[in-house]
């Protein structure tokens, strides 16, 4: 062999690392070693017992049934729920929270909690869904949500006390556990029995009649587990089973229980909220004021006001994970604030947009036009109220009727006020001071809240001062700012009531009115964002 | 999803979104799954974090893994998994995944990609040159109990007899090393007796230092399947999981453990529980045992322990009613200064009442990681493969011939331990370090001065999967490795049961297996030839038998992996003479059946010492007592993999924590989730304060998985382990302002 072939032989042959990297990239460890085995029976015989023999009859269906003795809090369940569905990266169906005693007099314990959707006989999600993206199995009451015909509100996620549903941004829906009914379609144990090393979760038969009267008879503070939400709101079916801990139940406290964060601000839905509290308010303006007398400029605050409106009704379409099926919202009507609301504010606008028209084609039938603004301002606080039962519904005590009654009612006053006043001619400006006075005790309760607020905590409070301390840490920045907009908007409305009123300019009036909207749509954020509530343990993880 | 044009409609009950959730029904033995997840086979391997050692069943698509499921047949865990189990193909797939070596620039501090030629030859040529200029044993290496025995043969081989290194040690060192001395001074041999099914025998079971709910939550459902509705006596200064569960909780002072062992064994000769026969027939040294705890009495026992009276003594007289009675310890005796006596303690106790070698029965320890059993036989660290002696010229003969290696070639030294090696760099006879799967700057105990000794290396090489680990970061070379699923070899699990784990997945990048480049260095160091047969891990397994023939731990009747394959893995001892005698290994074997152990005699030994106090204890500038260990079952040591999986990451806090009781809290104004400052002789660390009542007053607990936990603790170690006691060290905590 010539010396000048050598290299090109040395090259020709595959150098060790290329071996090793040619090795390392094949799988033959699989190709020796891939079982092929038939259905294997041990699962089945292992979960069998945690099964029910027969079918729901009439009156009754499945349910969850957890014994908390035997949960060690591993959270296979909720990985292999994750894994057997398929679900997103971070979508969890099931969630395992912790009990613990916080008093120093009580025993210690910790106590895991594993809980999925409680399949309720009266699901707040369905009821809430302006869809109808919701159905309650007639055969099995396994609550299934109807993933293509959800459009992305998640008013479920607010309205199911335990926030079982999930929204996903990726897929612009919510999902949440079915209790594997495809797997008990087919006599296997949904996941979570599955993988329960403890056995801890089974699925039990339940009589919907003895559901109702626990829930709701004699106890009406009855939860599932100690700081859960009361169960007389949905009437959930899981039955959690205890022998040990059931004496100090009152004393354990899970971590959604001591520590709160700040929630979502929602703000397409502030956008929406205070752009139409304002729109109707200046209706309601405009119809007050025009039984009273006719103003030069009410043909500028009527346009005004609808083109408010246009704009809010339109920014609750970037709330939907899936806007185009917005048609659908009306669906719901029957149990659904959302559907009424939607409903509610579709008539509002075209009465709006038909009362502006009709006050630019017929400017001298007063009397027509009168009737049509007194129309338009029904047809808004209709709608307005329609929000606020949005929030009341959830049962949230923070966001309950007179709370929400009077900080809407006010807001919708106080932003009406600011608008007319800037969008026309004649009213008196002492209004002006009135609707920034409004504008500002519409935030009463949250001040009640901050005042109530501690900054240290270690036992139970009431939700008022938990939202506070959130006002106190977390949310302080908005806060602040929101008092220094109104304290401006007041400073500002208060000079301008004193000062010459020949000399005031509309821009003047117009800048209240953005910071006003401005105040209010902070003040709208912190009432989403400084929410706290009753949760299930293991909400928050 | 994006709109189609096609006009929606007003009611949608199926479409594209519910189609991603439907299932398909009971394919290859699994249950529904995921239409978009069907396999196309599968095959079984055990999973790789910890020492349960849990069958998987790993889904495989077009070659590749998609997705697994615990094996049902398997007979460690019967189709359960923990979280980590079921996430643990999840991890492979992470952006700071290491794809191709990465070389240190001294003078900016970065790192650049380089090429294996590259790096192989700076690795040689770096140790080389320093082992000329300050010994060959200058340069050391550090191993672990994540990779296959195949891999820890080859390294410790060609650490030690290839490139002539002297000093070695591994992270097991940090978990059992305690347990290895205490059964080798105890029983002859490191040989833990049990086999899980005991978990599902005994009348009794006593948990000491063990939370297995949340450390080894497969065993704990070994233990609710219990069907003699047993006694639970958990001994732990927490109120863990297990202590919830517990019958009777021993809820002692920190690191009194042996003053109550030591108490309930007088208690119980007291009550006249000993087995006569049996310590008459088996053991060596019961009597001075006995005269030993004689000093014990109740009084004493209870002010050291904190325990009542009562309690003691009703504890002693479940054990000595139960007719069997198993004894479990984990890392609250093995991390401790005192660790090895205590864990013969519980010996004692076992031996005493004639609880081993029957059902139900046995001193146990439960192990800590995947392969620490593999390491403490065949890792070439502390013992000669296959647990044999450096000093003994016969044992030396045996494994050269085996290897086919010349007997200079074999160290005729005892390797330093962690501690020694760590100290080494201080003294400066440590001038380069090479650390296999594991991240010395985040768990060695007073991480501070661990960083600050590894920062003074010459030479620091890390071999890992991922670039981001606290050691990775200060190293002057990194060698990206393959992980489990991605290369081939066995574990072997607590209950001494050897497993098999196979390619199932590709590596990222250049990424390769240990054991690859194992060979790879091995060529350019030149030593190459002394390991030419062992081209892939199973030629190591092989050589493996014969290194482990005549030892207690034989395993020489095993044909190959598909033997143990077929057979749910198989327990050592399974040797040649047992291969002909039966037909097929039983499922579940325990050692010391017919009573006898393996010191020369034959006979266990009583072995005892007085109690130590805490090296540093409380005092008025730090007055609470840190302990020490897992978070959750989420969680697995300093997080390298389980952080990688989103879903694992939700389940646990998203900050580290401290656990305070409410009483402190209350006393110190700190509440629940604010942050605070625990300050310690060595370092302080900001975290959030969880109240709970778990812990008891005086006392905080911190999960080990954080990196700032070791900034706190005090680096001490057991005189004959040298396993670091990571729980006790005095620290302070108050509530902490960032604006002052």
């Amino acid at each position: 062999m010539s010396t000048q072939l050598q290299p090109l032989i040395a090259q020709a042959q595959p150098t060790l690392l290329e071996l090793l990297l040619q090795e390392q990239g094949g799988l033959s460890a699989v190709d020796s070693f891939a079982d092929w085995h038939e259905f294997n029976s041990i699962a089945a015989a292992t979960y069998q017992a945690l099964m029910p023999a027969t079918a729901p009859k009439s009156g009754q269906q499945y349910a969850f049934e957890v014994d908390l003795d035997a949960c060690s809090g591993c959270k296979a369940c909720v990985v292999a729920c994750h894994t057997l569905n398929g679900l997103e990266e971070n979508e969890t169906w099931r969630k395992v929270g912790a009990l613990s005693s916080q008093s120093i007099a009580a025993l210690p314990i910790v106590q895991h909690v594993t809980t999925a959707c409680h399949h309720c006989v009266d699901p707040a999600c369905l009821n809430g869904c302006p869809v109808k993206a919701y159905e309650k199995d007639p055969l099995t009451g396994i609550v299934r949500h109807l993933d293509d015909q959800c459009f992305g509100c998640k008013y479920c996620t607010m309205m199911c006390p335990y926030e079982v549903p999930q929204y996903s941004s990726t897929l612009g829906i919510v999902r949440k556990c079915d209790m594997c009914s495809q797997r008990l379609g087919i006599g296997e144990a949904p996941a979570c029995v599955q993988a329960c090393p403890n056995q801890a979760i089974r699925i039990a038969i339940v009589d919907v009649a003895t559901v109702i009267a626990n829930t709701t008879s004699t106890k009406a503070a009855a939860s599932l587990v100690s700081t859960a939400p009361p169960s007389r709101i949905t009437i959930p079916t899981t039955t959690y089973v205890s022998t040990q801990y059931s004496q100090v139940t009152a004393q354990l406290l899970s971590i959604e229980s001591i520590e709160d964060k700040a929630h979502e601000g929602h703000l397409p839905l502030v956008a929406m909220i205070v752009l139409t509290q304002a729109s109707v308010g200046i209706w309601l303006v405009l119809a007050v004021t025009g039984f009273v007398t006719v103003f030069s400029t009410y043909v500028f605050a009527a346009p005004f006001a609808t083109a408010l409106g246009v704009v809010g009704v339109h920014a609750a379409l970037l709330h939907l994970g899936r806007p185009w099926l917005a048609f659908r919202a009306f669906l719901g009507w029957r149990t659904s604030w959302l559907s009424r609301e939607a409903i509610a504010f579709g008539l509002f606008m075209s009465a709006a947009m038909t009362a502006t028209g009709l006050r630019l084609v017929l400017p001298q039938q007063l009397v027509l036009n009168g009737l049509v603004t007194a129309f338009v301002a029904a047809t808004g606080i209709v709608a307005v109220t329609c929000t606020g039962m949005i929030y009341i519904a959830t049962r949230r005590e923070l966001w309950g009727h007179l709370r929400t009654g009077v900080d809407f009612g006010l807001s919708m006053i106080g932003l009406g006020l600011i608008g007319a006043i800037a969008s026309m001619e004649g009213l008196p400006k002492g209004l002006l001071v009135i609707g920034v006075l409004c504008s500002i005790l519409a935030a009463t309760a949250k001040l009640l809240d901050y005042k109530r607020g501690k900054p240290l905590k270690i036992l139970w409070e009431d939700f008022s001062a938990r939202s506070g301390r959130v006002l106190r840490t977390e949310l302080a920045g908005p806060w602040r700012v929101l008092w220094m907009l109104q304290g401006i908007a007041l400073i500002a409305s208060v000079s301008l009531l004193m000062s010459d009123f020949g000399n005031a300019t509309p821009h003047l009036t117009y800048t209240i009115l953005a910071i006003s909207l401005l105040a209010q749509a902070i003040h709208r954020w912190l009432y989403f964002a400084s929410i706290a509530y009753q949760r299930m343990p293991g909400a928050s993880t | 999803m994006i709109p189609t044009l096609s006009i929606p409609s007003l009611v949608q009950k199926t479409g594209p979104l519910t189609e991603q959730l439907l299932l398909k029904p009971k394919t290859f033995g699994l249950g529904a799954l995921p239409i978009a997840m069907i396999p196309d086979s599968t095959t079984n391997m055990v999973c790789g974090y910890c020492s349960t050692g849990c069958g998987l069943k790993i889904h495989i698509k077009d070659g590749q893994a998609i997705n697994l499921t615990p094996t049902v047949d398997y007979p460690v865990n019967l189709g359960m998994a923990c979280p980590k189990g079921w996430e643990a193909l999840r991890v492979l797939q992470s952006e700071d995944r290491a794809t191709m070596p990465l070389v240190r620039n001294r003078d900016d501090g970065s790192l650049r990609e380089a090429p294996w030629s590259e790096a192989v030859k700076l690795f040689c040529d770096r140790f080389k040159d320093i082992q000329a200029n300050h010994g060959n044993d200058s340069v050391a290496f550090i191993s672990t109990g994540q990779i296959p025995t195949e891999e820890m043969v080859f390294l410790g081989s060609l650490a030690k007899f290839g490139m002539g290194m002297l000093h070695g040690d591994g992270n097991t060192r940090q978990c059992m090393a305690t347990s290895v001395v205490a059964y080798k001074q105890s029983f002859g041999f490191d040989a833990p007796p049990f086999t899980y099914s005991d978990l599902e025998q005994s009348d009794a079971l006593v948990f000491i230092g063990a939370n297995p709910c949340i450390g080894h939550p497969i065993l704990w459902q070994r233990v609710l399947r219990n069907k003699n509705n047993p006694a639970l006596i958990v001994a732990d200064p927490r109120k863990t999981e297990t202590a919830m569960a517990a019958t009777e909780h021993l809820a002692m002072k920190p690191k009194s453990d042996m003053s109550l062992l030591y108490g309930l064994a007088k208690v119980l000769i007291d009550l006249g529980a000993v087995d006569s026969q049996f310590v008459q027939n088996h053991t060596d040294g019961f009597e001075a045992f006995r005269n030993h705890v004689q000093n014990f009495s109740v009084l004493r026992v209870c002010d050291e322990t904190g325990i009542s009276a009562e309690q003691l003594t009703r504890v002693a007289q479940i054990i000595a009613n139960s007719k069997r009675t198993s004894f479990w310890w984990t890392m609250g005796v093995n991390q401790s200064y005192q660790g090895v006596r205590t864990a013969q303690a519980i010996i004692n106790l076992a031996l005493m009442t004639g609880n081993i070698g029957k059902p139900g029965t046995g001193a146990n320890s439960i192990t800590g990681q995947c392969n620490a059993m593999g390491s403490r036989l065949f890792s070439n660290t502390t013992n000669l493969l296959g647990h044999h002696d450096f000093t003994n010229s016969m044992h030396r003969e045996k494994v050269a011939s085996v290897l086919d290696i010349p007997v200079e070639r074999i160290p005729t030294q005892n390797s330093w331990a962690y501690d020694q090696i760590i100290s080494g760099i201080e003294s400066g006879k440590i001038r380069g370090l090479w650390v296999i799967a594991t991240n010395t700057a985040h768990s060695w105990i007073q991480s501070t001065r661990a960083r600050e000794l590894l920062s003074k290396l010459d030479f620091l090489v890390v071999q890992d999967m991922y670039t981001t680990t606290q050691t990775a970061q200060l190293a002057d070379l990194v060698l990206p490795a393959a992980g489990w699923g991605e290369k081939e070899g066995t574990f072997i699990n607590s209950e001494r049961r050897i497993g098999v784990i196979k390619r199932v997945s590709k590596a990222p990048g250049q990424a390769l297996a240990d054991f690859s480049i194992f060979r790879l260095i091995a060529d350019a160091w030149g030593c190459g030839d002394l390991f030419s047969k062992w081209k892939k891990a199973e030629d190591v397994f092989q050589t493996m038998k014969e290194l482990s023939r005549d030892q207690p731990c034989d395993i020489s009747g095993i044909k190959d992996y598909s033997m143990l394959d077929q057979h749910g893995g198989i327990q050592w001892p399974w040797s040649l003479e047992d291969s002909q005698r039966d037909v097929a290994p039983q499922q579940e074997r325990r050692l010391f059946a017919d009573g006898h152990f393996f010191h020369s005699d034959g006979r266990a030994k009583f072995i005892f010492a007085e109690p130590q106090s805490m090296p540093e204890p409380v005092c008025s500038e730090f007055p609470f007592v840190l302990l020490t260990g897992r978070g959750s079952v989420s969680q697995w040591h300093t997080e390298t993999r389980t952080s990688k999986s989103p879903v694992l990451r939700s389940l646990y806090p998203a900050e580290p924590y401290v656990e305070i009781h409410p009483a402190d809290a209350i006393r110190l104004t700190i509440q629940a989730g604010q942050q605070v400052i625990v300050r310690s002789r060595r370092g302080a660390s900001v975290v959030r304060a969880a109240v709970t009542s778990t812990v008891q007053m005086g006392q905080l607990f911190m999960p080990m998985h954080d990196a700032k936990t070791n900034l706190l603790t005090l680096e001490h170690v057991d005189p004959y382990s040298r396993q670091p006691s990571y729980k006790d060290c005095s620290v302070d905590i108050q509530s902490w302002k960032q604006n002052g």
